[in-house]
């Protein structure tokens, strides 16, 4: 994150043109008072101009997960469902969870429409706060189950690689998921994963890897067929 | 609420837009409305296009994605076109 210094009459003063240049709040900027300046004798002997060093404050998760449970909330409120968010700041992210009728019309095809309010929170939030801040938005346990799912799915793949001995690839995946296969499989000596492809119709490749033997030809690269 | 829904579809959309733009005051929405689609026309200040239809259209296709949601919630559609 940027630092900026700013020299002014009074710390005061500096700090009002800071939040003014940065269009952010004194509560969202570390402010590190350099000199604290003087207006001399008289204003005339001695003046000494106040600097401080201002910084973006990195926000709390609590205060990004209620801002984000706000913005979301208003965003369903459009929708004709009865719908509740709960926002938790957990470890590495911002959580929200939306609790409805089950009707999976939050969720939409493989997630689409959760994806689409989880991108669309993160940067409203990211504009509001000036930095990422990860947000997964959920209903209905959405996130697990898919994680579940796509992990059986991958090791069923590498099971058909090993036996094929040749690579497979997946349908077209979203980052989050090619995610969950890569890591899935990581720790499988025998395979070896890949992403391939431009923007949404990028896939996951996976390879056999030959442990052994001399045969190492084809080992790793790409086969056409 | 008791607003027709093509306004309030309009009103979110509004919302996402302005919450994503730099030039607030300059987003320009049109909204008609027949049977069964609710068809909108987005103008925005040039420096906000490319923020606003995002990497690979992928911010313009997730306001799409919630606005056919919230129509569909009223069994409707909704079409949303970025005019440059």
């Amino acid at each position: 994150m940027s630092v900026i210094e700013i020299e002014e009459k009074s710390v005061e003063d500096a700090i009002k043109v800071a939040c003014e240049k940065l269009k952010l709040p004194r509560e969202m900027l570390e402010i590190e008072i350099i000199s604290k300046g003087s207006s001399g004798i008289f204003g005339i002997v001695g003046v000494k101009k106040a600097k401080i060093r201002v910084k973006l404050k990195a926000p709390s998760y609590e205060t990004a997960a209620e801002k984000a449970k706000e913005i979301l909330t208003k965003i369903l409120e459009y929708v004709n469902l009865p719908t509740v968010v709960e926002a938790e700041a957990r470890q590495d992210h911002v959580y929200l969870n939306i609790i409805s009728n089950g009707s999976g019309l939050l969720i939409g095809k493989k997630g689409q429409t959760l994806s689409a309010l989880q991108y669309l929170v993160s940067r409203m939030i990211s504009k509001e706060f000036g930095q990422n801040i990860p947000i997964v938005v959920d209903t209905e346990n959405y996130r697990a189950r898919r994680e579940k799912t796509l992990q059986e799915l991958a090791k069923q793949l590498s099971k058909k690689v090993k036996k094929a001995k040749k690579p497979i690839a997946t349908g077209p995946m979203s980052a989050q998921d090619r995610r969950i296969i890569h890591l899935t499989l990581k720790d499988d000596p025998s395979v070896r994963t890949k992403s391939k492809g431009e923007g949404n119709m990028r896939r996951v490749v996976i390879y056999p890897v030959k442990t052994a033997g001399r045969n190492q030809k084809n080992n790793g690269r790409r086969q056409n067929r | 609420m008791n607003e027709p829904l093509g306004k309030r579809i309009k009103s979110l959309a509004e919302f996402l837009i302005k919450s994503l733009v730099t030039k607030p005051e300059d987003v320009l929405l049109a909204a008609r409305e027949n049977e069964r689609t609710i068809l909108m026309e987005l103008k925005v200040a040039p420096e906000d296009l490319g923020r606003i239809i995002g990497k690979e259209g992928h911010t313009i296709n997730a306001i799409r994605t919630v606005l056919q949601a919230a129509a569909a919630s009223h069994n409707k559609k909704v079409r949303l076109d970025v005019l440059g």
